[in-house]
């Protein structure tokens, strides 16, 4: 198994960003197929976009890690981040049945990042929100 | 991300080239209810050129949508790719919105 990639990121979406090109194009060598490669490029920048608005109080966000595991048939996306307790896989799905006026606004993202991934695991470790989300890298393959 | 706008009397065409993330979506948002305001009732929306669309970017869709079906106007959608098409069906909002393969099919529907 190759070593993960690591990516130590300001609080920024350019920073974000850009960290998305970078493992969209590890993924690609890694021979991951299109729907794979988006689906982790969303999964990234939904749980981005959470640290950088919502895991630290206004503006002492300073920076947090987004990691890329390569381990065929299989990939796992990690983002950790030093702020508030906070476990996503709490909140409750969004009721996709009610109609356009009653749509809530929020919780869409933690849905998308479940829904186009296999398994999605969150841990609090030494004062660190864990979330690890694992995909295969091609559609052909078994889920993990 | 770059919108490109095309009106018709009190239709736009909205043209999304480049990515829809998170931090674009005010930005649509934005404009699209500056137009709403300003008389738009119908808005295509157009992804032919979007390659990336996060879950702020499919509420900004949402937003106005609700404004618009408050006044009996609608958005539509046109020239989804697989990705996006396959990101709104997750989403579970591909059944909110009509759904046409190009801007000018959306167009002339409504013209019937």
């Amino acid at each position: 198994m190759k070593p993960p990639v690591t990516l130590h990121l300001s609080c920024s979406h350019s920073a974000l960003a850009s960290a998305i090109v970078r493992i969209a194009a590890e993924l690609e060598t890694a021979g991951a197929d299109p729907a794979s490669i988006y689906a982790a490029r969303v999964i990234a920048e939904e749980l981005g976009t959470n640290v950088i608005k919502y895991a630290y109080p206004e503006g002492q966000c300073d920076t947090f890690t987004v990691m890329l595991t390569l381990h065929p048939p299989h990939f796992t996306l990690t983002v950790e981040d030093h702020g508030t307790p906070f476990n996503p896989l709490d909140c409750p799905p969004p009721d996709l049945t009610l109609p356009l006026e009653e749509r809530p606004i929020g919780g869409l993202g933690i849905h998308l990042v479940r829904k186009l991934s296999d398994r999605v695991t969150y841990e609090r470790r030494d004062d660190k929100n864990i979330i690890a989300v694992e995909r295969r890298l091609q559609d052909s393959n078994p889920p993990s | 991300m770059t919108l490109k706008e095309h009106r018709l009397d009190t239709t736009l065409i909205l043209s999304i080239t480049g990515e829809l993330d998170n931090a674009a979506s005010d930005q649509f948002r934005e404009l699209a209810l500056e137009r709403i305001a300003d008389g738009v009732s119908r808005l295509i929306v157009d992804f032919g050129q979007t390659t990336f669309v996060a879950s702020m970017g499919i509420r900004a869709l949402f937003i106005p949508a609700k404004e618009l079906k408050a006044k009996g106007g609608s958005v539509v959608l046109a020239a989804l790719n697989r990705e996006v098409r396959n990101l709104l069906l997750v989403a579970g909002v591909l059944d909110l919105f009509p759904v046409f393969a190009t801007p000018e099919e959306a167009l002339a529907h409504h013209c019937k």
